[in-house]
């Protein structure tokens, strides 16, 4: 087959995160790798997991040194510290260059297995690509491709489904008791990673009021600020820790993730709110915190869901499985899809071996009409012109259907190996 | 003319013979797909457009059931057990999708058990293939026939109030217990099952309400041998009454009192199960429907 394309990739398969940290590609940086290489097709795709270059030439081969320079000059990498970093990359060709970016955009090849961001973050690469006019046809095509699998995947396989990371699984408890909630009143207790990530997993279900209360007011600003890019019509409130009494009886859904060594919630307290509460509709208590934010007796009020960082992680581990056991169904599609695309794009290269057998078989009968040209009228040759044009179309068509016909790609290779061999096409 | 009319009531017949065989496969059809949706073996983006038309179409059918069976029997599906069975069945499908299906963004647990219920009330009338009795006068009453299908209405939204209540707390005992399988996984949100089973009595109480107003007016239509107070104090009517009261009240109560979650479900749940106690016992002592007929 013509053309060559292949990957290098560095992701938490093997590397450590301090690693894929050190070599993660901002915008800017991803821009001027792809300005790089002009002589390749190009798609550079950086993530927290992983950061990978791909390149397709019909040329000579690209170079996977090249590639692996550029990056390390790019992000200021010491000289000392490549040749130790070069065992955490991976190298890919061909076939399996293409099996593994579909992997990757499908979400199996995540370390949150059917992870959906993947997804965007590969639309958003290939999107980068175009604009730095790095990409022509060979990724355009890839690119439909993959998005077709990654598409596939979703509706025809539940992959995606059910809580993968214990904020979300959070989130996602929480919309087993209420599933809508513009209407209620949300309330995290911290401004960590874990409150943050929570925050924006509950903007994105569409929450409209989340109170975040923390012992630094300005580090609950910060979190909000970083939040609010998601979603601004959301109402966002700081509240100092202290004041949490104050809102509780209001509060429908919380969720706690502070580093406190103590409880920051007693069961008297939650006792004193639940009797302020102007309804009976339940309070969801979820403690992420390691140790734990609330008094495990609270869960014992009536009227009270209380769960800890191992509830949520029954559910998640529960997911887990059932996502690595879609994995094969993943990976068919994969399969049906990546077979189909090389058999396309060998259909593609069938196109010039026809063209050559039909040069081929056109010159043979141009030179022995040319050869019996003087022993023939005017009339008569045109005849045999025309008579020996038919023939050939009426003789190639066959060979010409069937050099394309096949789905298998080997098949296709394989004959147009052989007439080209038995026609010597090859110069 | 004659010969008109025998055509009609053979052709009739033979419609009911017809649906009388397909409504029981079309209910168990529609069960089938549900428990595929409950299952989640179906994709998800096909499942509620799917499940709708599908319940669209079973209506339809037992609409021309219940239409050709009336025209051929000279009365609706309340005159004996089976027929009310297959009335209930319908009822209760058209009760699920106003209530939830239509407003619904996907399909739930909950039409996994409301068709499998109505598959099997179905599948006994059919099964039953009785001959309709000698219909006393009062089954030609329009006024009577409104008043049946109105309380089989209100009723049948009830039993859709208790299928919600039930699972809500199935659904409730799951998440204090830490079992998150196939009830926590399958079944609605608690606020969900909570606002469907609400509207779920709302239409059974206004249908009741419709029923009780039909019934007096029956009373002062038809000529019947007892006196307002024997009527007032017929089993079904007092517990009819008082379901309507208890239904009444659920709504009242979740206004006035703020009554929400698990003690407003617990509420409308002691409404059903006394209907439920009250049916068994006043169909073991009675022997007609009510006691002056």
């Amino acid at each position: 087959m013509t053309g060559n394309f292949i990957a290098l990739s560095i992701s938490h398969r093997r590397a450590p995160v301090e690693v894929r940290e050190a070599l993660q590609l901002s915008e800017e940086e991803t821009r001027r790798l792809l300005a790089q290489f002009p002589q390749f097709e190009t798609l550079v795709l950086s993530t927290c997991n992983r950061t990978e270059i791909y390149a397709y030439t019909e040329e000579e081969k690209p170079s996977l040194e090249q590639l692996l320079e550029s990056l390390f000059e790019l992000k200021h990498v010491a000289e000392e510290q490549r040749a130790g970093l070069r065992n955490f990359f991976e190298t890919l060709e061909w076939e399996e260059t293409i099996r593994h970016l579909f992997a990757v955009i499908t979400g199996i090849d995540s370390q949150i297995v059917g992870d959906q961001q993947i997804f965007a973050q590969v639309k958003e690469a290939f999107r980068l690509s175009e604009a730095e006019e790095a990409s022509g046809a060979f990724l355009r095509k890839l690119s439909q491709v993959a998005f077709r699998v990654a598409k596939r995947v979703i509706t025809e396989t539940t992959l995606n489904e059910g809580a993968a990371t214990i904020s979300y699984a959070a989130v996602e408890f929480a919309r087993k008791i209420y599933d809508d909630f513009e209407e209620r009143h949300i309330l995290i207790i911290g401004a960590g990673e874990s409150a943050e990530l929570a925050t924006k997993h509950f903007l994105d279900r569409r929450a409209r009021r989340i109170t975040i209360a923390n012992r630094s007011v300005e580090r609950a600003r910060e979190m909000i600020s970083r939040v609010r890019a998601n979603d601004s019509n959301a109402e966002l409130d700081i509240l100092p820790i202290e004041e949490l009494p104050v809102v509780l009886s209001s509060v429908d859904i919380l969720v706690s993730a502070t580093s406190a060594t103590d409880y920051v919630l007693t069961r008297s307290t939650v006792e004193e709110a639940l009797k302020r509460k102007s309804s009976s509709s339940p309070m969801v208590m979820i403690d992420i915190a390691v140790p734990r934010d609330l008094e495990p007796s609270i869960g014992t009020l009536p009227n009270v869901f209380l769960k800890d960082i191992d509830d949520l992680r029954s559910i998640v581990d529960r997911n887990t499985e059932r996502r690595r056991h879609e994995i094969p169904k993943a990976e068919a599609i994969i399969e049906e899809e990546r077979s189909q695309f090389l058999a396309a794009l060998s259909r593609l290269q069938a196109g010039p071996t026809i063209k050559a057998l039909r040069d081929k078989f056109e010159a043979v009968r141009k030179e022995e009409l040319e050869r019996n040209k003087g022993k023939l009228d005017e009339k008569s040759f045109a005849m045999l012109d025309e008579m020996t044009r038919r023939m050939m179309n009426r003789l190639l068509h066959t060979p010409a259907v069937e050099l394309k016909e096949s789905s298998e790609t080997a098949d296709i290779l394989a004959r147009l190996e052989l007439v080209r061999t038995l026609f010597g096409l090859d110069p | 003319m004659f010969r008109k009319r025998a055509l009609f009531g053979a052709s009739m017949d033979v419609l009911v013979a017809v649906l009388r065989i397909i409504l029981p496969l079309a209910y168990g059809g529609l069960a089938f797909y549900f428990a595929r949706t409950f299952f989640r073996t179906l994709d998800q983006a096909h499942r509620l457009r799917h499940a709708l038309s599908g319940a669209y179409f079973v209506l339809a059918l037992h609409t021309v059931y219940i239409g050709a069976y009336t025209a051929h029997y000279r009365h609706e599906l309340v005159a004996t057990v089976f027929e009310l069975s297959s009335l209930i069945a319908f009822t209760l499908l058209a009760v699920y999708v106003f209530a939830e299906l239509r407003t619904s963004r996907e399909t739930s647990g909950t039409g996994f058990f409301v068709t499998a219920i109505a598959f099997l009330l179905q599948l006994l009338s059919s099964i039953a293939n009785e001959t309709p009795p000698e219909t006393k006068a009062i089954l030609h009453d329009p006024i009577f026939n409104l008043h049946v299908t109105t309380s089989v209405f209100g009723y049948a939204a009830l039993m859709l109030a208790a299928i919600y209540g039930g699972l809500y707390l199935l659904l409730f005992r799951s998440i204090r217990r830490n079992e998150f399988g196939a009830i926590f996984e399958h079944i609605p949100s608690l606020d969900r099952l909570e606002r469907y089973g609400l509207r779920a009595s709302a239409f059974g109480f206004v249908f009741l309400t419709l029923s009780i107003v039909l019934g007096a007016m029956l009373y002062s239509r038809i000529p019947l041998n007892v006196t307002a107070v024997a009527f007032l104090f017929d089993p079904k009517v007092v517990m009819t009454v008082l379901v309507w009261i208890v239904f009444g009240a659920t709504l009242l109560v979740r206004r006035a009192m703020r009554m929400e979650g698990r003690r407003l479900v617990l509420f409308w749940m002691s409404g059903f199960a006394l209907t439920v106690i009250s049916m068994t016992v006043i169909n073991w002592i009675g022997t007609s429907f009510h006691s002056f007929f």
